[in-house]
Parts: C-alpha cells; structure tokens; sequence
C-alpha cells in the first residue's frame, strides 16, 4: 500500500459542509468506510455531464474480490461512462464509490490503484513492447526493504566465484550470437543475482586478465579473489557498524531500537523491472517480440501488450473497456479465452465492458446488463440468460434473440393473434395475480408521492421506476425523448429538478402514471394482451419431441433454412412476427415446405406489457 | 503489320515498337501545359538564378552587359563578396563600407541568436501551451483557445509600434537579443499548429499514462514530445526561417542605433550596406548581400528536408 496516511471513518457525520470539506481536506481526501462489505461497491451512482445529458442513473454494483463483472449493453447505454468513473477519467455527479472499502470518488485515478486495457490499446508508437510493458513500473514507488546492496553484491559474487561453469558463462555474456543485452545482465539472470553483482565481478575479473586468456588463468587467480570480496565484506561491515548501523544477516538495515527491518520506499531497480516484464511476457506469450515496436506488432499481439502493460503493476482492479472489439472474429475468439486464462492465472478483480453479449455470456462471472443508463439486470450469465427480468434483457441476451409474440391473458391461458392457445395452469395465474398486484400497490404509491410532494421531489429509486416503466411502455419510440433527464445546474442540492427535466411534465407524469395504474387494474381483473417469449432453441419440431411440457403444435412455412453444421436455423413467419427456431440437423426441414413445431412450455418467458417486466411463476 | 512479321518472335517485336510508338505520342493538351508551366517555372527561378550569377560577377560587369549573365563578358568573380564580407573597396567606385569584420561576425551571432534561440524558446512556450489547451480539462478551455486564435487575424506589424514602445520603455534596445526574441514568443500560429497535431495523439495515451501514476510534466516529455517530434521540427524550422530573415522588426529595434552596430542582425546590417551603396550601380554587391543571408536557411533546410516533407505530411498542415 502507498498510503500510510490516516482515513477518515467514512460513518462520521458532520452537520456543516465546511467541516466537512475540511476534513476531507486534512485527510487527502482518504475516506474509508468498514460497513461496506464488497472489494468494489458503487452505490447510486449517477454521472450528468456538464451539457446536461445524464448518461448513467442510479447504479447500484457490489464486486467481490476475484470476480469477473462484465458490462454489457447496446452503444450508448452508459457502460464505458461507468468504467471511466470507476477509473476516475470521468467525474462522478452524485453516489458513492469505494475500491478496498475507500471511498474513491475524490481520488484522483492515479491513488485508486487501477490499471485500465483501452479500446485503441493505448500503446505508445515510440516505446518498444519492453518499454511499453515497463512503463507502469518506472514511475510508482514501491515498499522495500532497506538492503545494504553493496555487502549483498559482495556475498552473492563470493557465491558466483563458486560455480562451476562462471568462465563458461563469461564467455557466452560476451558472446553476441548468444547474448543480446550487456554481459551483466545475461550472468545475472542466468544466476538470479544483482545486476550489481554481476557488475562486480566481471569488472573485477576483467582486471585480472583479458578476455581471451581468461580460460587459462581463472584458476590461478579465483582464489585471490575470494580472498579479496572476502576482505571488502569485512571491511564495509565493520564500516557500517562503526557509523552505528544494525544489519541482519541478510544485510538488511535494521531499526535500532525495535530491532525490526526498516522499509522504505522506491523506485523499482532496471532489475526488477525486468524481471516483472519477463515474467508479464511469459504469461502472454510475448517473449519473442520484447524489442519490437507496436507497429511491428498484429492486432493480437498488440492486444497482449495492453494486457501484459495492465497485469505487471499488480493493480487491485483491472478494468477493460471493449479490448477485443478492434480484432478480427477469429482473434476475438481466441483472446475470449486468453484474457479469462489470465484472469484465472492471476485472479484480479476485472470490470470489463462489451457490447457483445457472445462475450458477456462466455467470460463473465456475473453480468450487468444496462440500458440508456439503468442497470436491468445484474447476475451470472446463467440467471441472466434463464430468467432475464424484462424484455430489454431478454432480446439483448442471447443469439439468435429471443422470440417475442403479442398475445392475450386469460385466466391462466395465452392466446396468440392466430388463435393458438397456451395453458399454463393454476400456478402462473396466481403468479400473474400477484405481480399485477404488486404493480397497482406500487404505482398508487407513486401517485401518492407525486401528489403529497408538491415541490416535485421524488427520490432517485422512485423516479427510476417511473422512467424505467416509461421507458418500456408500448411506444418505445415516445419514451425515448422523455427519459433522458436534464440536469438543472441552478439548483445544485437537487439532482433531479423536475421542471427543468425535459419533457418531464408533473401533470404529464401524473397522468401517465395514472393510465398505467388503470391499466394494471385491468390487467389484475380480466382479459389483457401479454407478450409472450420463447427462445429459438426451445421450439421443436413436433414429431421430434415428446416431452411432457410440449405445448399444441403451429403450423409454420419456413423462408430460409440456415444449415449451422449441427442445427438448422428455420425463419419464418409466425403470427406477423419474424420468428427463429433452432432444431438438430437431422431432422428433414426444407424452406417452403410447411412444418408443425411446438414449444416447451416451462421454458416460455410471460412479459408484462405496460412494464416490460417478467411475470415469474417461481416467486 | 501482322502480316509483315514472319515469326512469333517478330511479331512481339514489333508489337511492343508500336507500344513504345504509342507512348511517345504526347497529346496536345499535355503539350500546351507542359509550355505554360515551363514558363511559370522560369519566371519563379528566374530571380534566384539572376542573384547568385550576379552576385559572381564583377561590378563593372553586371552594369555593362547585362545580358550576359550566365556567360560573364569577363569571367566570374568573388569581387562583390570581398565588398560586403570584408569591406574592400573597389578601384573605381573609392566607397568605404564603414563596417569591419567584427561587426559582421557580431551581425551573424545575433541572427543565430535571434533564430535559434528565439526558435528554442518559442517551442517550449508554444508546446506546453498546446499540451495544456489539449489535454488538460481546464474551464473555458475551449472559448480561451477561440479567442487566442482570433488573434491570428492581427497581422505583426499592426503590433510592431506597440512592442516597439514598450521594449524602448524597458531600455533593451541597448541589450543584444531580449528584445528581437521576447516578442514573438506570443506567436499564435505555432502553438495552434502545433495543437491541431496534439489533438491527433489518442487521448487514451495520456489517460493510460495519468492512470499509471504519471505528472503532466512528465507525460508531456516521455509521451507527447516524442510523438509530437515532427511537428516541433516544423514548428522550429518555421520559426528559424523567420527570424533569420525578419527585417522589419530588428531594423525598428536597433536599426537607429548606427553608433552600435554590433546589436544589428544580418538582415540589418545587409538592408543599410545596401542602402549606403546606392544598389542601381552596385547591383552585385547588393545581390552578394542576398546569398550570403539565403545560405544558413539553405542549410538547415537541406539538412532537415526529408523530416520536413514527413513532418508536413504527418502535421496535415500547407504553408
């Protein structure tokens, strides 16, 4: 850790605000808060940019350590805004954000102990890979221990004296064919010793005789030498304890009344560098192009580098803002798995953020999947793939999407325009009571509060829900104008001022919300359209399937049949809707020859229409 | 013709003569074009041609037979160099220079002075000014920018009598170089050529490098000057062509002050050589002052031309 310095408990609360800058202040900004359980935790956060436009609204995200989040979203869903945030290259407007339980909102991005892989992989055009993979380690400083190198050099050069193949190794370090760096640094590596050690001894064996006749003479002068680093150990260490200094035994500076061996902090050592940067290059596999310039380098390659560059500081949090999206599809797949490698191998925290839901699916542990700036759904790939919570989530995940019919509810059954008719028992229809239930309850609230708060003052999760119903209500196209809030910089207490909102109208509000609730109670008592979804593979052809949940067979003509190796995809045209059904190869299907397919009945996804959001038969 | 040739071989043979005949066949609008830029390029080079020929013959020469300038009437000669460099007098026209080796020694030190150390200075000031207004997220960043960039419509020497008072004010007419340097340090051109090329660096790169813990100092001399190296040279050699050949403001600044010539610039010192010669009967003399002020540019261009057409091309920028 680089901060020694004091935080401030993030649970202190100070009625004044100049207080509390002060405070802020005096503690650089370092707030650290033990109720905050998760390594990574962002709460309501909420970025308005200066123009106005609100690009993320109240995301909500607790990250364990190790884990694997990914965000993903269609363009412009406020994804990358996050990660910016979280990286702090963007400001956060309102919310809290604690990396290692500090809260990190005031941090510039350099505290915050986060390494970031860019899109456009960042490298730098000037810098060889080498470099470029080193260049995190040049500038930080690091805790060390105090070593008195000169005495280590010392005892590791009496070591090297004593290996059997030195004169070899000398000879091959000045070899050009064999070593392509300075003589020191191939004896170094090869004994895994100081450079300095390294430097010694070949200065000191370099005065003794030359090069060519050092094979002959090694063995008459090794001993003299010994004899002599020997006397130069004693020496410095009887001339460090003369000037009062305590070492141990492996020279390093001890405290002289606690006995306990003093750290500091510095730089890392060329050494050390590039003992990191091998081993970040051994990960990725970039051994052979350490010298080489990024221009020299293919798309994968140059994607390793931005990688090795983010792995080799050791961050708490990597965060990848879509790194695969510049490589072809080939590539794409192979880094796919090469990045989830190297998480395993190395287990840090990741954010990562796509747009590609292949990706999502494949490399997360939990997904987030957002829309315009609200999360809609947060959960692993299985959860988000099985039981999306509403129809964003349900056509964004998966490929080919998710089919969706409009039908109409009644008493526990579902009837599509066609007349085809789905049963799906007691159970879902109590499940429908009670989400229709649920709905009124908590729109009449809304109203309530709309009403009672005659400033317009609606907190943030309250205004979420209103917009997230707006923005799925039947016309999509008319929600979208209206959920993008402004920000009204006069009043700058309140986030949201809600007559300087664009297109958000308090009578207009009001009423919508009350078409929704009347719509609701409709919904509760009788018959109402429902959308109804189900996914390509779970359509079957009807005489390939005799499971017990197959609903009553439709009659299709299929206009293309796609052959996929193993699995047909049939479209065709089902109830006015462009519909896709996954089935084996095996099975004789021909484009414009009618086929009867059935669905699985447990696996058919009900949708609230006024919402969007899933009716769920298990809760 | 097929019918002419016996063999294969033949044929090809005379195929490709009428390829070859076919090319030759220059049409008439390439022609006509091919006239009227020769002309254009003669009336261009016309001058430099005349003022290095010239200035290598002899004065009585150049007056006598003009006409005669590639074939001198009696042969070349360093006659006018040994006038303007050394300040001899030739036999027939009894003129004195009144300049000495000194002060045209003292005359080219300043000129470098001015030009390079001016040139040096100014990219510092011009590059961290581009850095900043790129890559810093400062308040009004853009409107501070706008308005430094309508400045340009300003032209030098509307500002010229201004800086001229106010360097007078301090006194530094009397001192060498402060007062030709100090002024154009405030060039808008530079710094906004010089940011339209930093706004084509990826800002990720600065991002990358702040997130990994580095000062804007730093990552202006480890990032952005390397990739920007290009454009700085542009920038200098601009600058260096300019203040080795500005006249009007060092003549403003020490030009009065005959009694102290060695403040002068070269560009001074040629304009006031001329001036005492009277150039109608001294055109060699005059036209040996004009190479002797072109040969440094040349120079340095020479030197720099390829990283000049790389650093144009790369800077986007015509000038």
């Amino acid at each position: 850790m680089e901060n020694n310095e004091q935080f401030l408990d993030g649970n202190l609360v100070v009625d004044d605000e100049k207080v509390a800058r002060q405070l802020l202040k005096e503690h650089n900004y370092k707030v650290s808060n033990g109720e905050v359980d998760s390594f990574v935790s962002l709460k309501g956060i909420n970025k308005v940019y200066p123009n106005g436009v609100q690009a993320v609204f109240d995301f909500n995200l607790e990250i364990n350590k190790n884990d694997f989040i990914v965000l993903v979203g269609p363009s412009g869903c406020g994804k990358s805004t996050t990660l910016r945030m979280v990286a702090g290259l963007e400001d956060i407007s309102s919310g809290y954000l604690y990396i290692d339980k500090v809260l990190s909102n005031y941090l510039p991005s350099k505290s915050r102990d986060i390494s970031m892989v860019f899109q456009s992989y960042a490298l730098y055009p000037q810098m060889s890979v080498y470099d470029n993979i080193a260049f995190p380690l040049r500038i930080r400083k690091y805790d060390k221990k105090k070593y008195d190198y000169k005495c280590v050099s010392y005892k590791e050069v009496l070591k090297l004296l004593t290996e059997e193949d030195l004169v070899d190794s000398i000879f091959k370090s000045f070899d050009k064919t064999v070593n392509f760096g300075k003589p020191y640094q191939y004896i170094a590596t090869k004994y895994n010793c100081l450079d300095l050690s390294a430097k010694t001894l070949l200065k000191a064996v370099l005065k003794k005789t030359k090069l060519q006749f050092l094979a002959d003479e090694f063995k008459n002068f090794k001993d003299e030498l010994v004899n002599e680093f020997e006397a130069l150990l004693a020496t410095r260490l009887e001339a460090l304890q003369n000037k009062g200094n305590i070492l141990n035994d492996e020279y390093v500076y001890l405290d002289k009344e606690t006995n306990e061996e003093i750290h500091i902090k510095a730089k890392l050592t060329e050494q050390e560098i590039r003992n990191k940067v091998f081993e970040a290059a051994t990960i990725l596999d970039l051994g052979p192009y350490l010298d080489r310039l990024p221009k020299e380098l293919s798309g994968g390659q140059m994607q390793r580098v931005a990688l090795g560059r983010a792995i080799v500081r050791n961050a708490k949090v990597f965060l990848m803002d879509e790194p695969l999206s510049n490589l072809d599809a080939k590539l794409r797949v192979m880094m796919r798995s090469e990045i989830v490698r190297i998480h395993e191998q190395i287990g840090a925290t990741t954010i990562y953020v796509t747009h590609d839901q292949t990706e999502a699916m494949t490399m997360a542990t939990r997904i987030v999947v957002m829309s315009k700036g609200w999360v809609q759904q947060v959960g692993t790939p299985k959860e988000v793939y099985s039981k999306p919570n509403n129809l964003f989530v349900a056509k964004f995940i998966g490929s080919p999407a998710m089919n969706i019919f409009d039908g109409t509810y009644d008493n526990g059954y579902v009837t599509l325009e066609d007349g085809f008719k789905v049963n799906f028992g007691v159970k879902f229809a109590r499940a429908h009571e009670r989400f229709y239930t649920k709905k009124v309850e908590e729109t009449t609230r809304l109203l309530e509060l709309l009403d009672t708060d005659s400033e317009g003052e609606v907190t943030r999760t309250e205004l979420s829900k209103i917009f997230s119903a707006k923005s799925y209500a039947k016309n999509e196209k008319e929600a979208k104008d209206i959920d993008v809030l402004t920000y009204s910089k006069k009043k700058k207490k309140k986030i949201f001022v809600k007559k300087a909102a664009k297109g958000f109208d308090l009578e207009e509000t009001r009423n919508s919300l009350m078409e929704m609730l009347e719509q609701y109670k409709s919904a509760l008592n009788g018959k109402h359209t429902i959308k109804l979804g189900i996914r390509p593979e779970n359509i079957h052809v009807e005489t390939a399937y005799n499971e017990k949940d197959a609903t009553k067979a439709f009659e299709i003509e299929p206009s293309v049949v796609e052959l996929l190796g193993g699995e047909y995809l049939i479209h065709a045209t089902y109830n006015n809707v462009e519909m896709i059904a996954k089935v084996p190869a095996t099975l004789d299907v021909k484009a414009h020859k009618p086929v009867n397919l059935v669905m699985s009945k447990s696996l058919i996804h009900l949708f609230d229409e006024i919402s969007g959001e899933r009716i769920d038969i298990d809760e | 013709m097929e019918t002419n040739c016996q063999t294969v071989e033949n044929c090809k043979q005379l195929n490709k003569r009428n390829e070859k005949n076919l090319h030759l066949k220059y049409p008439a609008s390439k022609i006509v074009s091919f006239i009227i830029l020769t002309i254009f390029c003669i009336i261009w080079i016309a001058p430099f041609i005349l003022l290095v020929t010239v200035s290598l013959r002899s004065q009585y020469d150049a007056m006598y037979y003009p006409e005669q300038f590639l074939y001198p009437h009696s042969g070349y000669s360093l006659e006018s160099y040994k006038v303007i460099l050394f300040g001899e007098t030739t036999g027939e026209q009894h003129i004195t220079t009144g300049v000495d080796y000194v002060n045209l020694l003292c005359w080219v030190l300043n000129s470098c002075g001015s030009a390079i150390g001016g040139t040096i200075l100014y990219l510092i000031v011009a590059s961290l000014t581009a850095y900043a207004f790129t890559f810093l997220e400062v308040k009004g960043r853009n409107i501070l920018f706008a308005i430094i960039v309508a400045s340009m419509v300003v032209p030098g020497a509307a500002t010229t009598i201004g800086n001229q008072t106010t360097i007078f004010g301090l006194g530094w007419q009397k001192v060498p170089l402060i007062g030709l340097i100090l002024p154009g340090l405030g060039g808008v051109y530079g710094m906004y050529l010089i940011k339209t090329f930093f706004g084509s660096i990826p800002k990720d790169l600065v991002e990358s490098a702040r997130m990994d813990g580095y000062s804007n100092l730093k990552i202006f001399t480890k990032i952005i000057l390397p990739l920007g190296k290009t454009v700085i040279f542009v920038q200098g050699l601009f600058g260096f062509m300019g203040g080795w050949n500005d006249l009007i403001w060092p003549q403003m600044l020490y030009g009065a002050n005959v009694n102290n010539k060695n403040l002068w610039t070269l560009q001074v010192g040629m304009a006031y050589m001329l001036g005492k010669y009277r150039t109608g009967n001294q055109i060699g003399v005059s036209l040996a002052g004009g190479v002797v002020c072109i040969i440094p540019v040349l120079i340095v261009y020479l030197l720099a031309a390829n990283k000049i057409v790389e650093g144009m091309a790369s800077a986007g920028v015509k000038r």
